[in-house]
């Protein structure tokens, strides 16, 4: 079961469950989502249960160009639709076959090619891991607020997870790039992603060096 | 122990030698060793529906921001991309266009946006080349500099050498030019300086600036931020017709799936002539039809223009 603390540079406040993908999310996995908040970015002291998942760090471009009331606001909306992607994509029992679940926030148009990318943009393809824990959750957040109105935002992703595999291996993974969202209909959602993902798998083996030049060089 | 002492200073001078050697042969052994696979993938997805997306670009000779609308249109082009395969093509109109009026009648082209509205420009482009668009996109010269100005500049690779009408120190060379936006803006407006066809040419130019602002878009785009700096900037310097500023903003992120060596266009060809007092071009309809069915479902032209 994975743990996924949320620290962002703006005052704590519990968060709120965010509708029925929030509310699954948090039922069947008993998922429990925190805000910290520190001004300086310091990572909160660490709790009892290890391992822990890394706090979602999220923190605004330009930020003193918003006032503090919506930045707040809208770092909170926009930290919701992310941590449910990454509860969805990533975190949560394994083994698991419900990666999908990580795409409820995309708008239909992108779930498209999303569901053809599911491979890069969730952990499906361990499905058989014993577990996968974030490591590193950091985002950097920019918005688009003309006159006030919640028209999008990009959210600067830079991800890293450890994949448990069912013989014990550990595959260190990251996800890096750019996502965006818009509000439909009051709502946050995904409308891009343009993202790069590595998957680090450790090959264990023996090999026999010959002493020769060419083989040195 | 002076042969010690010897044996000790011949084995100095032979130090730099051994310690290469140890550094750079390894042992005749087996050694564990870890090697490391890293799978690097990249993925990019946008929201737009399946298949051709597109947008009418009008250009409005009347340069003030919320005026547009009742000025004549310059440029008109009608672009569609294509995000799945990363193909965008353009087909442009001259503004003397000799077309059907929506409401009866004939008249230059360019005279729809002020006798009518954008979606009345929209219908006529729809009947002449048989694509309708989904976004009709209006801006003048106060937003267009806006626009550039915040691009910081733009390079576009011209096919022609020429002066520009209004600005008789810009030289345009073939080739790569850096303008910033008001040289862009003399760029675009430029038809005098051809002898031949002026209008038709101006219109190739246009679509050598909209390929020139694309790249401009993706280069700056990787600076964090950008996108939402531009999407503020599109939304103060265009009017939007039936768009609304997510709209806007989902288009401004659907650029980044283009791919600029996938950009083509082509401008609808016609033969000049005088109607009353005016210049006019009639266009080749049969030429129009054929863009607008090459491009329809991939935004890529089958043949040369």
């Amino acid at each position: 079961m994975g743990r996924m603390a949320r620290q962002r540079n703006a005052r704590p406040r519990a968060l709120g469950a965010r509708g029925a993908v929030a509310g699954l999310v948090a039922g069947a996995l008993a998922l429990v989502l925190l805000v910290s908040c520190t001004s300086d970015g310091s990572n909160p002291p660490p709790p009892a249960e290890s391992p822990q998942n890394a706090a979602l760090k999220v923190s605004t471009i330009s930020a003193d160009q918003l006032d503090e009331k919506t930045r707040n606001r809208v770092e909170s909306e926009v930290s919701d639709v992310i941590a449910d992607y990454v509860v969805g994509g990533f975190l949560g029992d394994y083994p698991r076959t419900d990666f999908v679940r990580g795409l409820a926030d995309f708008s239909s148009d992108l779930a498209r090619p999303a569901g053809a990318d599911l491979d890069v943009l969730t952990a499906s393809r361990y499905a058989k891991a014993t577990s996968v824990r974030a490591t590193r959750l950091d985002v950097r957040l920019s918005f688009l607020l003309p006159d006030g109105q919640d028209v999008g935002a990009s959210a600067y992703v830079d991800f890293a997870f450890e994949v448990t595999q069912s013989d014990g291996t550990k595959v260190p993974i990251t996800l890096t790039g750019r996502f965006s969202l818009g509000v439909r209909d009051g709502e946050w959602q995904f409308i891009t992603y343009q993202v790069q993902r590595t998957d680090d798998e450790g090959l264990p083996s023996e090999t026999t060096s010959e002493a020769t030049p060419e083989s040195s060089s | 122990v002076r042969r010690t002492i010897l044996i000790a200073r011949h084995l100095l001078r032979l130090l730099p030698v051994l310690l290469l050697l140890v550094v750079a042969v390894p042992g005749a052994a087996v050694h564990p060793a870890t090697m490391s696979l890293t799978k690097l993938e990249t993925a990019d997805g946008y929201d737009l529906p399946a298949g051709v997306v597109w947008i009418l670009v009008l250009g409005s000779d009347n340069p003030t921001r919320g005026q547009e609308d009742k000025g004549d249109t310059d440029a008109i082009e009608l672009l569609g991309i294509d995000v799945d395969s990363g193909a965008a093509a353009a087909i442009g109109i001259p503004r003397d266009t000799w077309v059907d009026l929506p409401g009866g009648g004939q008249d230059r082209i360019n005279t729809v946006l002020r006798t009518n509205d954008q979606q009345a420009v929209a219908d006529v482009v729809a009947d002449l080349v048989g694509i309708d668009a989904s976004y009709v996109l209006l801006t003048g010269g106060d937003g267009f500099r806006d626009m550039v100005d915040t691009l910081g500049g733009v390079t576009v690779d011209s096919k022609f050498a020429f002066t520009t009408d209004d600005d008789p120190t810009l030289h345009v060379h073939v080739g790569p030019n850096t303008f910033n936006s008001q040289q862009a803006l003399d760029f675009a407006m430029t038809r005098e300086a051809f002898p031949l066809q002026g209008d038709i040419v101006r219109a190739h130019n246009h679509q050598a600036l909209l390929l020139g602002l694309l790249v401009q878009f993706q280069r700056q785009a990787g600076k964090h931020g950008f996108i939402e700096t531009m999407g503020l900037s599109a939304i103060e310097g265009l009017d939007p017709g039936n768009a609304t500023p997510l709209d806007l903003y989902r288009l401004l992120n659907a650029l980044m799936g283009v791919d600029p060596d996938k950009v083509s266009g082509c401008v609808v060809p016609g033969s000049d002539k005088v109607i009353g007092d005016k210049d006019v071009i009639i266009p080749d309809k049969a030429t129009a039809q054929r863009y607008g069915q090459e491009v329809r479902d991939d935004a890529t032209f089958d043949h040369a223009c």
